[in-house]
């Protein structure tokens, strides 16, 4: 996304919360991460720039969530709860086949902790939508899919 | 057999703001603005029906909303915890899916009674899949003029704004997500100042379950009087539970506080445990409440008599576990798995809680990989949670610990 329009997504997350740039600045990383799947020194200097609020302090914002990274990734990340009920349920199967076929993958995966989806363990998410009762089957579906 | 019935926030399931509405929806708010109740005699009311918050500590919410000081130089705010990562807990899910404009009409209400003209819905970034759907709600129920300024001519002006947290367990307890809403890591704050003096931005703010906010029309509806005879004199009402684990039927039940047992929860509203597992126990409150044993569970489900048994009904989370084969290695795994949660969401702050929770699970990882006798490292393993208990700014530690310590007394026989 080019720069501008982020700055506009910026400042229109900004006017939501009334100008309240602290409250903003959450929001603002979120959108960022939405969009471009992690968050760049470039952007961290935009944001700074616009909320005024230090880099720094962005910086140690953002890497206490789990789900900001800095790091940028080729493919998309399938979080996968391995909590009590999706265990329970059969998440270490699916954890065992995602690592045995990782080199297959379009995606990347990642084990999360509860996601409230418990009632359809095992679960898990992918672009924050809900996967529910998961099996290998629509692993590989979604796998084509992707 | 007992059926899973509807009874007072399920009946007001509604997607739509017109079906809301023709079930009595936004009657008690218009009550309260119409007749000029006034926000103390509001508060009495919530006091009256004896409603203890449903996000897990069980306190009252009349005398949360009453510490809210009367005159302050500062906006007062309400902020709506949906939050709920506790692991097993999925109930508030559904108010925020199948019945947002009861939520929104408590908060309105909520914000009337403590003097808010802005509040906010803390959403947790799981339900990202919720936020269009809730902001479209919040949108069509200020176009009907129940959100704006002046709302129903009374003067009283009230604006509701969604605020995505993104992935932080620990953002459920009170003053981390105010510190989340600051911008700021998850850092639990001390106490005192309580939120209700210091808040957000430093305001007086009252922070209240999705749940808990969705009882507050019903109350206005029915009566406190009718509210506080519904379930037990100490638990009034009732609760969303969510029920999952080894049940036929997981979901969310919504059952009148004390006049069911978990046992009738188990097998008539989940339909009892799947044939290949053996029923090991049930954790009643979110993996931070102490399992009950199959013989422990002729317990009516309120907060008092689950407290009487040692745990707590916490966040209405009740997770029913169990075992294929192998108890000793099937209960140890899952032991392991609870204490990973805790060691993962420990924000780090207080020292005890950040290398305690570690020292915990890389003792459980150690004992499972034979890198210590197993007797050996139980030793060892029950020695810990004394260590960690009551040494930290909030309980995620001390939950950490407790789990530990109660898998390992309950499952002695395997566990040994």
């Amino acid at each position: 996304m080019n720069k501008n329009s982020i700055k506009e997504k910026i400042k229109k997350i900004l006017d939501y919360y009334e100008g309240n740039k602290n409250l903003a600045l959450i929001p603002v990383l979120n959108m960022i991460q939405d969009e471009e799947g992690f968050i760049s020194d470039e952007r961290i200097k935009e944001i700074s720039e616009i909320l005024e609020i230090k880099e720094n302090r962005i910086t140690e914002t953002l890497t206490f969530y789990h789900f900001l990274s800095k790091e940028k990734k080729a493919k998309k990340t399938l979080y996968i709860c391995t909590n009590l009920s999706c265990l329970l349920n059969g998440a270490e199967e699916i954890m065992e086949f995602l690592k045995e076929n990782k080199s297959e993958l379009n995606f990347e995966f990642k084990e999360c902790e509860c996601i409230g989806l418990c009632d359809s363990a095992p679960a898990g998410l992918i672009d924050f939508k809900p996967l529910k009762n998961l099996t290998i089957g629509k692993i590989k579906e979604l796998n084509e899919k992707i | 057999m007992k059926k899973s019935e509807r009874l007072l926030i399920k009946k007001k399931y509604s997607e739509n703001i017109d079906d809301y509405i023709g079930k009595g929806g936004f009657s008690s708010l218009r009550r309260i603005l119409e007749n000029n109740i006034t926000p103390d005699e509001v508060i009495e009311e919530v006091k009256k029906s004896g409603l203890r918050g449903r996000g897990g500590a069980g306190f009252p919410t009349g005398l949360k909303w009453s510490f809210i000081p009367k005159k302050s130089a500062l906006p007062k705010y309400l902020v709506c915890n949906a939050d709920e990562g506790e692991p097993g807990t999925f109930k508030d899910r559904d108010i925020l899916l199948y019945a947002p404009y009861l939520l929104i009409e408590g908060m309105v209400i909520a914000s009337y009674a403590i003097g808010a003209e802005k509040s906010f819905i803390y959403l947790r970034k799981e339900y990202k899949w919720i936020y269009d759907k809730l902001l479209k709600a919040i949108k069509e129920t200020g176009e009907r003029g129940f959100l704006g300024n002046n709302i129903l001519k009374s003067g009283f002006n009230h604006s509701i704004k969604i605020f995505m947290g993104a992935g932080a367990y620990i953002c459920g307890e009170e003053t981390a997500l105010l510190e989340s809403m600051e911008g700021k890591k998850g850092f639990p704050r001390l106490k005192p100042p309580y939120p209700a003096t210091e808040g957000l931005f430093g305001s007086p703010t009252v922070i209240n379950n999705v749940e808990t906010l969705a009882n507050i029309p019903i109350i206005f509806e029915i009566g406190a009087d009718k509210y506080s005879k519904i379930g037990t004199p100490k638990s009034t009402g009732t609760r969303l539970i969510a029920l999952s684990g080894i049940v036929k039927r997981p979901g969310v039940y919504e059952i009148e506080q004390g006049k069911i047992t978990l046992r009738e929860i188990i097998e008539d509203l989940g339909e009892g445990i799947r044939e290949e597992y053996h029923l090991a126990g049930v954790i009643p409150g979110g993996i931070s409440a102490p399992p009950l044993l199959p013989d422990e569970l002729d317990v009516p489900y309120d907060y008092e008599s689950i407290a009487e048994k040692g745990s707590m009904a916490g966040s209405g989370a009740i997770i029913v576990f169990g075992y294929k084969e192998d108890k000793r290695k099937e209960i140890f795994n899952l032991l392991k798995r609870a204490v990973h949660f805790f060691k993962e969401e420990s924000c780090g702050k207080c020292t005890p809680c950040r290398e305690g929770t570690w020292i915990i699970y890389n003792t459980i990882e150690k004992i499972s990989k034979r890198e210590i006798e197993f007797k050996k490292g139980i030793r060892v393993l029950k020695k810990l949670p004394s260590k960690i208990k009551g040494l930290s700014a909030c309980p995620l530690g001390e939950s950490c610990a407790i789990i530990t310590e109660s898998f390992l007394k309950k499952y002695s026989d395997v566990l040994k």
